[in-house]
């Protein structure tokens, strides 16, 4: 959606009015619904699915996640409609992947592309604990806010292409098929990401955890094409701390998205430049591009 | 036919070359701080009462009047400081800054200057530039919150504007442009300013500086309440927020005529609230109209009382809200205030 400018002004720079449409969009942050605001669990268990629901006022565009945490833990979000879940992402991520905060000059994650959230709808987000004792996460997500109390026709047709284009392009993250790779000291693990039966996955970001560096490479099984070198060359793995960032504030953007079918397999090799065993989670951000409306 | 190439370059296919947009290379980088009569740098910010009212001053150059009225302008893009004693991350004291000339107030009470100005790598871009006219004052007030005298350097980057260069006489249809531009800027200036909101609360104590906070002790259990009243003259554009505390807090923040929330919760300042080197920008700017009121619920998750000084930074607008068909005209005077929230804003 284009920003609807506020300020009406005449080609000699005279301010002629305060556009009345922009107060239909306010700012707005999405919590937990009472009394979730905190999301508690046990040690190296999962939370109860917590809701975060759109009130009645109007849709929102949901743009950056931030958290609170005191300790790591794996997140899994899902948004429901009423009708049907779709989840974001194929596996729990780590949260350092996807949640960024204010910390430390740190930034809350931006995603790859807004999400439309419809009015009376929820994202529902569990948290798994992995640090091996109790745990609590406070999820804030950062939102425009699209209110229906004024009535404008624009507004509405604006509002009406949002909502259709939901079912074509949305947010979603793909980390390794087995979750993470322990990686042992020097070592080389062969990993997969395994692209949905639905959706085409366009990749634009990449964010990763691990406790030591790395080296990665990355090639589309069906294409034989690496990421890291062209289809020719050999290809040679890329360090980890050059391709992705470990601050999910600062996500490693592409410079082009890669656009990878459904149905697709990436095999990420993953080898230890650490000399200590190492665990890796890695996220891919992007969105699901739909083969086919499926409503 | 001039093609234009860029912002500073364009083609004349009638030389085949490019050649500078000449009247662009008379805008140029440039700082300005506090006038050398008030005070030398490094600036002495003792506690309250603070410094005396110091002087922003533009002062008027041209030659043969060749500026057509308009002197040598500064357009204010962005605030920058540093703290020489405290460190610039840890820098504790407030600013007030008033327009002198035509009595305009940039924020309603002073603001922690960790939510207004920035560091050189990270300067506090403003949304809304503040063309400064020659021979025009700004009046800037500094108070150190607590401790010793601190000392300190405090400057505001942009562009100046050099219409009367002699670069230009040769080149009337360059300096045309640069007039228009700055004609312009004229108008716009009149209806819209920087402007910054901070609480309105004043505390008793005649120490703590008005616009803070002290939420009281105790973690979870710790509540103050306080508002802001938006002007009558104009309504408040917000971009975004940043804040300044002693410890962890969280609020919710509430327009009192409406009861419009900004958040279906609590949210944390961790979670929400950056600084004035990273600050929070809303995806969607926050338009406020004038006489409405926020209110703020503070809720404290540290034990001890927290001191918390909270900045809204956007642009006030003096014009009546109207009902306009136009939703993409571009805006005369291109500025941040036209990009995209979510995105960092540069300098143009």
């Amino acid at each position: 959606m284009p920003r609807i400018p506020t300020i009406i002004d005449a080609p000699d720079g005279t301010i002629r009015g305060v556009n009345i449409k922009r107060l239909a969009e306010i700012p707005y942050f999405l919590l937990g619904n009472t009394p979730n605001n905190i999301i508690s669990m046990l040690a190296n268990q999962s939370s109860e699915p917590v809701s975060m629901s759109i009130s009645g006022e109007g849709p929102a565009q949901l743009f950056h996640l931030a958290a609170e945490r005191l300790a790591p833990c794996k997140i899994m979000i899902q948004i429901q409609d009423g009708q049907g879940v779709r989840a974001l992402m194929n596996k729990a991520c780590h949260v350092d992947t996807i949640f960024g905060n204010y910390n430390a000059n740190n930034r809350p994650y931006t995603l790859p592309e807004a999400l439309y959230l419809d009015e009376q709808r929820q994202v529902i987000i569990t948290a798994t604990d992995i640090s091996g004792a109790d745990n609590t996460f406070r999820p804030s997500l950062d939102a425009q806010r699209l209110l229906t109390r004024l009535a404008d026709h624009d507004l509405s047709r604006a509002r009406a292409k949002m909502e259709k284009r939901q079912y074509l392009s949305l947010p979603s993250f793909y980390t390794l098929d087995n979750g993470s790779s322990v990686i042992a000291a020097n070592g080389t693990n062969v990993e997969t990401i395994t692209v949905g039966q639905e959706s085409h996955f366009d990749l634009v970001q990449i964010t990763a955890v691990s406790t030591g560096v790395f080296d990665m490479e990355i090639v589309n099984i069906s294409t034989g094409e690496s990421m890291t070198d062209g289809p020719l060359a050999q290809s040679f793995p890329i360090s980890s701390n050059l391709c992705s960032s470990a601050s999910a504030g600062f996500p490693f953007k592409f410079h082009e998205p890669l656009f990878v079918e459904l149905k697709s397999k990436l095999q990420i090799t993953l080898t230890d430049r650490s000399g200590a065993p190492n665990t890796v989670f890695v996220t891919f951000g992007g969105s699901n591009l739909a083969d086919r409306m499926w409503q | 036919m001039l093609r234009q190439v860029d912002k500073f370059l364009r083609y004349n296919p009638a030389h085949r070359q490019f050649e500078p947009v000449r009247w662009r290379r008379e805008i140029l980088p440039s700082w300005l701080t506090i006038r050398d009569t008030d005070s030398a740098l490094p600036i002495s910010v003792p506690v309250s009462p603070g410094t005396p009212p110091l002087t922003i001053f533009q002062p008027y150059s041209s030659v043969n009047g060749a500026d057509q009225g308009f002197g040598t302008p500064f357009e204010m893009r962005s605030l920058i400081f540093q703290d020489d004693v405290d460190g610039t991350a840890a820098a504790n004291f407030t600013v007030m800054l008033k327009e002198v000339g035509e009595a305009r107030e940039f924020m309603n009470n002073p603001v922690h200057i960790r939510t207004i100005a920035g560091s050189g790598q990270f300067p506090a871009i403003l949304r809304e530039p503040y063309m400064f006219l020659s021979q025009h004052n700004v009046s800037a007030k500094f108070v150190k919150v607590a401790g010793p005298t601190t000392q300190m350097r405090f400057y505001a980057a942009g562009a100046q504007y050099y219409p009367w260069s002699p670069t230009l006489i040769q080149y009337p249809a360059d300096k045309r442009e640069l007039l228009k531009l700055l004609s312009q800027w004229m108008n716009r200036r009149k209806s819209v300013t920087p402007f910054w909101l901070t609480t309105d609360n004043v505390p008793q104590d005649g120490l703590t500086p008005p616009g803070s906070v002290t939420i009281p002790a105790g973690a979870g259990t710790g509540k103050f309440q306080t508002t802001a009243k938006i002007g009558d003259d104009g309504h408040f554009e917000a971009y975004g927020w940043c804040a300044v505390s002693t410890g962890k807090f969280a609020l919710d923040l509430v327009e009192t005529k409406t009861k419009q929330t900004l958040m279906n919760g609590q949210v944390s300042n961790v979670n929400s609230v950056g600084s004035s080197f990273l600050p929070t920008l809303f995806p969607s700017p926050y338009l406020i109209p004038a006489g409405y009121r926020l209110r703020w619920n503070f809720l404290n998750l540290t034990a001890a009382p927290n001191l918390v000084f909270f900045t809204l930074f956007g642009r006030k607008i003096y014009a009546p809200i109207s009902q306009v068909a136009e939703t993409l005209q571009r805006t005369a005077v291109p500025t941040p205030a036209d990009s995209p929230t979510m995105l960092v804003p540069s300098p143009l």
